[in-house]
């Protein structure tokens, strides 16, 4: 702990003080820093724009596939404490989805172009898609935490001409990312560094004690037959009412008022045309939203992170070599009430734990944590009296890759071998107490307070990850004629923690031949020949063709210098992908399905007087030779449009037909004898399309910009192998992946639905979840037969992975200040209420929330009648298998729009600057996440992206960019 | 110079990459799980996936897992499901088959798709046993006997419960195509008699006594023979089926009535009473009063018959676990003060009066007529029930336990954790006046299978006992007309039981007395299901499957202990509730779900 202290105060030294250093000693540098106010030559770009791919990047003139890319200036437009953050509306075909506020666990959903399969779906259709980072695979986790200073552009390859070359990893899309490099030119040195306060977007916090109170009676009322039986008497109302009773807010006491972060970074870049280098540091520092300090034996949950990178390339002959080296130490630290290492347990007893259960300590002293066996863990307790844990994760990527020009064979041609090196290690620390509980000075549980003990440092897992390409390229021009073409060998060989994973082992050869003639007509053939592990032998190879092409009908002699027209150009992709098994959670060995497994079954018994247990083995899921690759053949047309220098515009549109989604077959007979069976039989269809569009311009001094950008996705499952149902309505086929299905709500059953002895009325249907009161959830009865189950179940909505997602925004810039807004939203979606653990009241010993207080209820002789006002289901304290049932009642509409980003920055004017011997200066304010709108925040008070656990943040930073 | 060091490199690349090639995408070394070669690369393995079938095949309706449900067929098995317990609580599996029927949505007595996972895991290893290098070539060839016989059982099952089902040769890749259609009742049959005899041809007639509980010659003999009791009964041996099935009438009707299945029964029959007397079984006898004299030792003799491990009348038996109390097949069987597991969950099984009526008086005279019946005028005193229950047969004292009974009468006698004073559970369904509410208890309670059992919480259940050999040939014999070789076989079990002989000649009033034996003699044993539609009884909606449930119900002093005799006051026989019954439940159902894929024809009526 000591040691970790030093580092952060050297650090902070060495950015804080020695830094300044910097400012009187080094010449000023004058460098074409491109900064996100200059907006005056956007259309010009184009020209010069480099669209990164697989294998070669291409230019804007024979790029053939839909590529969206952010650059590193924009990805600075949103200060986040996580890269995933800032992507909100930047790029075309990603959907991004807000994750829990955590430090270190923050990271957004990435989707790519909605959901292509139900085979993988990762996580409820996000983070199927592999991340790249300098042309090799990474862990995911290793993207989620990259600084920003690191990254020079992150793009997002989403269509056949920019899959293929992945093969059977490219079904789902890639984000490909490309790192800060050297630059040719002086020494240039650039500083950041931001600091931001973060928030709980949203909490929605329980009743208090006499709202909850009030409640219960009316559901214990309820559950005693409709007979008025409080629990709590007036008396006790009394006192919640005027304050005297326990009333305990205990967000309030858990919370305290911020999640303060930083971040800084030092970079170093220059060289010449032999050798470039690039020098980077960066330090990142987040504190958690508890109200607690840090100690020895206490702990807020809190994040730093080191990087350190460098990378040098080196041109000597016909070689070039290029050494890239990243650390990273991600150290976390949180009170010792967790799961999987978030504190998802302390925001579940938060979220359940009503106000009048006790005072926070028991005794006058405040030595005495309160608890009883219902609510054993107190708040507060958990998070003062349990110690902290800790873990670090240590990463160290390496790459190397070295070029032989070989002009000397022929012009154009050259080889290529690289390597990457990826490994990750996870170590765990823990600094442990318990604390025992009371009330009215009396222990509740077996718990005893005791002293704190520290663990052992303990390894939990790690990842080593060796990658190589060797490629053969040749690139080369004969007059209107350019052709770039490359082939390529790739090898990975994974080795990590889980069981199952331990090995993984891939092949690759790929190739890509991009033909364009006269910058007018472009032709693109791409492959890739892939073969994985996971498959039989002579089942492991895949062929993945795709074929493209491109015209810039602008270049044509009709309309080459036309006015109005800067560019018009006209894409076509076609081509097939691959998805492999990996993730697919099923039995142990869900990658070696070709394999008949066994399991350990029962004890069969042999002998008499002392009978003999004999182990069984059990053939597990029925082996299936043929199993392969899901595949996905993309269809994309696409154009480009750039109108008076002004107006950009860029729109796609796709289709993408999944066939061979690896599917439990649910229609084989049973004589099987076996009906786990996977098979290559699932199809899916997935499409939409992209829009984006700016308008930049300049008037006296003022240069502005407005951006929009729309992304739609639509699925349909066509096959799935559904155990067959009773009705077609019932049925997942058909409808899009994650549609809730389930019974239709058409309002509460009154008290004249029922005969006097509690039963239902003739001809009304009965459910069949078990008996139903007055003021329970009606539901259709769809096939007419009197009952209610699993027969009247139909589509309800759509599903939660939103069908739209758009931004738009602008920026305004004027002498030094520039001002930027992004608001970003997305519709078509629902959400089911039931998953939002904020819903059901009073239900395993719950909490009630206000959604609550509109419960249907009649005590008239209490003077509480809400049978025609109702808008909630009548009160329980048991668990009601009716009520909860997935239903419309449940499902509601998801739609919202944030305002993602404000930021304000002012840059010192160059003149004043120089004297100081800097390039450039500019300090800014910004707010992300500063306002929503939402029907589910309005109505239900819930997050539209954030339902449970730790909250989402919003932040108010303020910072600092400085240039030499 | 430079092109050459280039060409060099080119060519150095290529190769070095060309010859990693072709290994680098082997399946990496997963550890634990063992796949179909690794388990049958050694004696060890394969040996446990022998065992495996043994637990897939052989819990036919004793604990099979229904479908839609993790809860097992039955509190005390089957016997739910006839007229021998009452249903138990509303959440036992059971309990909805006997107040609303089977449907094909998984409300049956068995798990149909578990049928052909038994059999696909014993053709697996048919098919692989002989791979594994270390299994001597005599080892091998028991094995594929007895995975054929295990089939061969499990075909038995399906054979009385569906009728004609599909027929599986082998174990099917995913490429097979498997579109099996159900085979006709006859090709069926053809097809179990194949199997067996198979199976008899290579299997040993003992196991070591480490391995009994395995399939030996007699064992198979016996399903064989069975199998054909049920082929000639009237349900199958018929011209018209029970319910009309259309084209599909051959999957559940032979179309004919042939007395010569009632031969076949008899040969198969017979054959396994040679066995049994060649290779040490026998029933158990121990009075020496020889044929036609009652056995003063039938207490002692038919609970030894039943209950202890490994006696000399038992040809094949289902071992349960030892170790796990909390077997929940155990647990439902044991219902002493040792069975700690769920001393509640076996409540409300009490034996059924519709049953109770089944048993002799030891002096071998019918009491069925002079038990209290629901509707009679008043209740009768409690020493009425002690006295007339204490007057009943033996196999009626091994078999249950009753308020108010002597304890030193008890099958553990001296054991303070199996007698009514000591028990802890109620016996009797009871009030403080008549009429009441109270139902499940029954008349009585079942002890059967746990004679001199003392602590010991496993058991056997009893699968082949040559009881049912001796009962077999009586009915076959009756129904081909030989009354004497009838009254000879039935003779054996009823004196064996204590009871002097039976004399009836007349074929019909012999039916029902064989019919009755067989009742009270299988008690609990998992076949009265089946026989009570097999033999197509016509009081089965009224009486038997359905209709009325009746219990004696008890008037006591309100004392704490109910089922002490000086507590019981009056009793009375009640009706309780009803049973449904529907003419389609001859057969069970198909699983809809299997019908919905097209290949499977659904029985008549559901």
């Amino acid at each position: 702990m000591i040691k970790r202290n030093i580092f952060i105060i050297t650090s902070c030294i060495f950015i804080g003080l020695i830094f300044p250093a910097f400012f009187s000693c080094l010449m000023a540098q004058q460098t074409d820093f491109i900064t996100k106010s200059d907006s005056s030559d956007v259309s010009l770009l184009k020209q010069g724009i480099t669209i990164p791919g697989s294998l070669f990047n291409t230019s804007q003139v024979n790029n053939t596939g839909a590529v969206s890319t952010v650059s590193s200036q924009d990805l600075y437009n949103t200060n986040t404490p996580g890269i995933t953050n800032t992507l909100y509306g930047t790029l075309s075909g990603l959907t991004v989805n807000q994750g829990t506020g955590e430090p270190g666990s923050d990271q957004a959903n990435l989707g790519i172009r909605g959901i292509g399969t139900y085979g993988n779906v990762g996580n409820g259709g996000y983070n199927t898609s592999l991340i790249y980072v300098d042309g090799f695979q990474v862990d995911p986790n290793y993207f989620y935490n990259m600084p920003q200073s690191e990254i020079e552009s992150i793009s997002v390859l989403k269509d056949a001409a920019s899959l293929v070359t992945f093969g059977m990893n490219g079904a789902n899309g890639v984000i490909w990312v490309i790192t800060k490099k050297g630059v040719v030119g002086k020494p240039q040195m650039s500083f950041n560094f931001m600091s931001g306060i973060g928030s709980p977007e949203n909490i929605n916090k329980p009743l208090n004690s006499y709202g909850y109170a009030t409640l219960y009676n009316q559901a214990i009322s309820n559950d005693h037959g409709n007979v008025w039986s409080p629990y709590y008497s007036p008396t006790q109302l009394q006192a919640y009412q005027n304050g005297t009773g326990t009333n305990v807010d205990w967000y309030k006491q858990v919370l305290g008022n911020s999640s303060p972060y930083s971040k800084g970074n030092l970079k170093f870049t220059g060289g010449d045309v032999n050798t470039q280098y690039n020098i980077l540091f960066d330090y990142f520092n987040q504190q958690g939203l508890y109200n607690v300090g840090n100690s020895a034996s206490t702990s807020n949950e809190q994040l730093n992170k080191y990087s350190l990178g460098g990378n040098i390339a080196f041109k000597w002959n016909i070689f070039e070599a290029k050494i890239d080296i990243n650390t990273r130490l991600e150290d976390r630290q949180t009170p010792n009430y967790t799961s999987n290492f978030s504190t998802t347990p302390i925001w579940n007893n938060l979220a359940s734990y009503p106000n009048n259960i006790y005072p926070v300590y028991d005794d006058v002293l405040h030595q005495n944590y309160s608890g009883t066996t219902t609510y054993p863990n107190n708040p507060v307790g958990s998070l003062n009296g349990l110690g902290w844990q800790s873990n670090e994760t240590r990463y160290l990527v390496s790459n190397f890759s070295l070029k032989e020009n070989l002009d000397a064979v022929t012009k154009g041609l050259y080889l290529n071998e690289s390597f990457s090196y990826f490994s990750n290690s996870l170590s765990t620390y823990n600094k442990t107490a318990t604390y025992a509980r009371y009330i009215n000075g009396q222990t509740t549980t077996t718990d005893k307070t005791t002293p704190i003990v520290a663990s052992s440092l303990a390894a939990n897992s790690q990842e080593d990850w060796k990658q190589s390409n060797l490629t053969l390229g040749y690139d080369n021009q004969f007059g209107k004629n350019h052709l770039t073409s490359v082939v390529n060998y790739y090898a990975s060989d994974f080795r990590g923690e889980y069981s199952n994973y331990i090995d993984q082992t891939s092949e690759n050869i790929s190739g890509r031949f991009n033909y364009t003639y006269d910058n007018r007509y472009v032709g693109e053939i791409g492959f890739s020949y892939f073969g994985y592990d996971a498959y039989a032998p002579g089942n492991q190879w895949d062929l993945y063709p795709a074929i493209s092409g491109a015209w810039i009908v602008s270049n044509e002699s009709f309309l080459k210098n036309n006015p109005v027209v800067s560019l018009l150009k006209l894409r076509a992709s076609y081509g097939k992908t691959g998805e492999n098994l990996t993730g697919l959670g099923i039995y142990n060995n869900g990658r070696y399905l070709y394999q008949q497994y066994y399991g350990g079954g029962g004890s069969f018994y042999t002998g008499n007087s002392t009978p003999v247990s004999n182990s069984t083995l059990n053939p597990l899921y029925l082996a299936n030779t043929k199993i392969g690759p899901e595949t996905s053949v993309k269809y994309n047309v696409g154009l480009d449009l750039t109108l008076l220098k002004k107006i950009d515009v860029s729109m796609d549109a796709f289709m993408d037909k999944r066939s061979g989604i690896v599917t439990l077959d649910n229609a084989i007979p049973a004589d099987y004898g076996n009906n786990i069976l996977y098979s290559n039989i699932g199809r899916m269809t997935n499409k939409g399309f992209e829009v984006t569009a700016s308008y930049s311009d300049k008037v006296g001094e003022v240069s502005y910009k407005v951006t929009g950008m729309a992304s739609y996705n639509q699925n349909t499952i066509d096959y799935m192998a559904e155990t067959p149902t009773a009705f077609p309505y019932n049925a997942q086929t058909g409808q899009a992946y994650g549609t809730p299905i389930g019974l239709v709500a058409t309002g509460f059953y009154q008290t004249t639905d029922f005969n006097p002895n509690g039963t239902l009325k003739s001809g009304i249907a009965v459910p069949a979840f078990g008996p139903v009161q007055p003021g329970d959830i009606r539901y259709k009865d769809l096939n007419g037969d009197g009952k209610i189950d699993q027969t009247d179940v139909t589509a309800l909505g759509k599903p939660l992975f939103p069908e739209l997602t758009y931004s738009f925004g602008g920026k305004v810039a004027y002498k030094g200040f520039d001002l930027n807004v992004l608001f970003q939203g997305s519709g078509d979606a629902t959400v089911n209420l039931l998953s939002s653990n904020q819903t059901i009241p009073f239900v395993n010993n719950g909490t009630a929330y206000a959604n609550a207080l509109g419960a249907w209820a009649y005590y008239p002789e209490q003077g509480i009648d809400t049978r025609a006002t109702a808008t909630f289901p009548r009160l329980t304290t048991l668990g009601n298998a009716n009520n909860y049932q997935t239903n419309s009642f449940w499902i509601k509409n998801n739609d919202f729009i944030r305002l993602r980003n404000v930021e304000l920055g002012y840059s010192i004017p160059a003149e004043l600057i120089k004297k100081v011997n800097f390039s450039k200066l500019r300090l800014f304010v910004s707010a992300t996440n500063p306002i929503t709108w939402s029907s589910l925040l309005k109505n239900y008070n819930i997050d539209p992206e954030s339902y449970n656990g730790y909250p989402a943040l919003k932040c108010i930073n303020l910072g600092i960019t400085a240039n030499f | 110079m430079k092109k050459k060091l280039i060409y060099l490199m080119i060519f150095g690349l290529i190769i070095g990459t060309y010859s990693c090639e072709d290994t680098f995408l082997q399946v990496p070394n997963v550890s634990g799980t063992a796949n179909l070669t690794m388990v049958y690369s050694d004696s060890v393995n394969a040996f446990q996936a022998v065992m495996q079938c043994y637990d897939l095949s052989m819990v036919q309706g004793i604990g099979s897992p229904a479908v839609n449900s993790s809860t097992y067929v039955g509190r005390g098995c089957l016997g739910t499901l006839t007229d021998e317990l009452c249903r138990g609580y509303s959440w036992d599996q059971n309990y909805a088959n006997f107040s609303l029927g089977f449907d094909a949505n998984g409300h049956t007595d068995d798990n149909y798709g578990l049928n052909f996972t038994a059999i696909r895991a014993n053709w697996l290893v048919a098919e692989n046993i002989d791979r594994v290098p270390d299994m001597s070539a005599t080892g091998k060839g028991y094995i594929k006997a007895e995975v054929e016989g295990l089939n061969a059982y499990r075909y038995m099952g399906m054979f009385y419960r569906y009728g004609g089902v599909p027929i599986i040769t082998k174990s099917f890749l995913p490429t097979d195509n498997s579109t099996v259609p159900r085979a006709s009742l006859d090709s069926t049959l053809n097809y179990i008699l194949q199997l067996c005899d198979n199976s008899i041809a290579g299997l040993p007639d003992t196991w070591p006594a480490n391995q009994s509980g395995r399939l030996t010659k007699g064992a198979v003999m016996s399903i064989k023979a069975r199998v054909l009791e049920y082929a000639a009964r009237p349900l199958f041996n018929s011209a018209t089926p029970y319910l009309d099935n259309g084209s599909h009438n051959n999957l559940i009707c032979f179309g004919n009535v042939d007395p010569n299945r009632w031969q076949a029964a008899i040969t198969a029959n017979e054959a396994v009473l040679t066995w049994a007397s060649q290779n040490g079984y026998a029933l158990i006898n121990t009075g020496g009063a020889g044929v036609n004299s009652p056995n003063p030792n039938a207490f002692a003799d038919y609970g030894t018959a039943t209950s202890t491990p490994g006696n000399q009348e038992v040809i094949l038996a289902y071992k349960m676990d030892f170790q796990n109390v909390a077997n929940i097949i155990v647990r439902n069987f044991n219902y002493s003060n040792y069975q700690t597991a769920s001393r509640w969950d076996v409540a409300l099984n009490g034996t059924l009066f519709n049953f109770f009526t089944n048993y002799y008086n030891a002096d071998g005279t019918d009491p069925s007529q002079s038990w209290p019946h629901p509707g009679d005028a008043a209740p009768r005193p409690a020493t009425d029930y002690t006295s007339r229950t204490a007057a009943l047969e033996p196999r009626f004292h091994d078999d249950q336990v009753g308020p108010g009974f002597d304890p030193s009468y008890s099958t553990n006698p001296g054991d303070a954790n199996w007698n009514v004073n000591g028990w802890g559970l109620d016996l009797d369904n009871h009030s403080a006046s008549f009429p009441n509410g109270s139902y499940g208890l029954g008349c009585s309670y079942s002890v059967k299978f746990y004679y001199h059992a003392g602590s010991r919480l496993w058991m056997e259940l009893p699968l082949f006992r040559l009881s049912e050999t001796y009962l077999n040939l009586a009915e076959a014999y009756n129904e081909v007309g030989n009354t004497s070789k009838a009254l000879e076989n039935l003779n054996v079990v009823h004196n064996r039981a204590g009871l002097p002989s039976v004399t009836v000649s007349d074929q019909t009033q012999l039916r029902a007395i064989i019919q009755r034996e067989w009742a009270i003699e299988f008690f609990l044993e998992g076949q009265r299901l089946f026989q009570i539609k097999h033999w197509k009884l016509a009081n089965i909606g009224t009486q038997l499957l359905g209709g009325p449930v009746m219990e004696f119900q008890f008037k006591v002093t309100g004392a704490s202990n109910n089922n002490l005799a000086s507590h019981l006051v009056s009793y009375w026989s009640a009706i309780t509730y009803s049973k449904y019954w529907n003419a389609r439940m001859f057969l069970d159902p198909i699983l809809q779900s299997e019908i919905n894929k097209q290949i499977a024809v659904q029985n008549p009526g559901y």
